[in-house]
């Protein structure tokens, strides 16, 4: 598949071209700061596939880990686009900044469940796990 | 602090606040606006006293559309990216706090509301016996 997006701003543009690794949504501590407190829906894309193309992102990343991901935000509307994890061949997309989120098509599963609060949803036909599997 | 105020603060912990007083609403809001800033997901909010809300640690970076008459402020930690409440003119007595960014999310609870369901995709969902709306309710 091939896809397009950007921020809320429009100040970053990306292209993501090849095949999901994975799409899903995680309900961890962590991911629920970044999303506001929802669930963190996202596609994995690979990393040869995806690129920026216009603006440049602010990046963070956690000091206290030994291998941490590193997050891409715009710096001028707080958008977060990607997470780039170190041990993964793939750039793990928001759905949020799609173009087209309906490209998504929902998740295939759904992440750390044991830390999901009963306000959000995991819908029946999405395979839940309780932490990250395998 | 207030004993009864809520705390929160960004995921790095450079910004932290202070919330004090009654919830005036929960909201959940499915827009298209609102799922940029969530990553895709919807927006939950606490809408609390705006004159009850304080930072006590660092200062937010603001952002607003410069292409509206009156748009909405959204305060986010310039270090981590993390999206902490949006000021909205239409409601200057209150901020509307992410509930990603309270110390004790579980204290959202539920939604009272969700609203602008007309841009919700199949993956979100409405919680049973909560009113819903197409837009936002008069």
């Amino acid at each position: 598949m091939k896809f397009t997006g950007g921020c809320y701003c429009g100040q970053i543009r990306y292209e993501a071209e090849g095949d999901p690794l994975m799409k899903a949504q995680c309900t961890c501590r962590e991911c629920r700061y970044i999303t506001g407190g929802g669930s963190n829906y996202f596609i994995a894309m690979p990393k040869d596939g995806f690129k920026y193309t216009k603006g440049e992102v602010a990046t963070f990343t956690r000091p206290d880990l030994d291998n941490p991901v590193t997050r891409e935000f715009c710096p001028n509307c707080g958008t977060h686009v990607v997470t780039n994890p170190p041990a993964f061949p793939a750039m793990v997309v928001k759905i949020g900044s799609m173009d087209d989120p309906t490209q998504f098509e929902g998740p295939e599963m759904a992440l750390y469940v044991s830390e999901k609060p009963d306000y959000l949803h995991v819908a029946d036909h999405v395979k839940a796990f309780d932490k990250m599997p395998g | 602090m207030s004993p009864t105020a809520l705390t929160g603060g960004c995921y790095c912990g450079a910004i932290r606040y202070e919330a004090a007083g009654d919830p005036l609403t929960r909201v959940e809001c499915q827009c298209r606006e609102c799922q940029h800033i969530a990553g895709g997901a919807s927006n939950l909010v606490m809408g609390m006293p705006k004159d009850g809300f304080t930072y006590t640690k660092g200062t937010p970076k603001q952002f607003a559309r410069n292409d509206l008459d009156t748009p909405r402020i959204r305060d986010f930690c310039p270090t981590c990216g993390t999206h902490l409440l949006t000021h909205s003119p239409p409601r200057p007595h209150m901020v509307m706090v992410k509930v990603g960014t309270l110390d004790d999310p579980s204290i959202f609870n539920s939604p009272d509301v969700v609203i602008y369901t007309k841009d919700a995709h199949n993956w979100h969902h409405v919680p049973d016996n909560v009113p819903s709306f197409t837009d936002m309710p008069s």
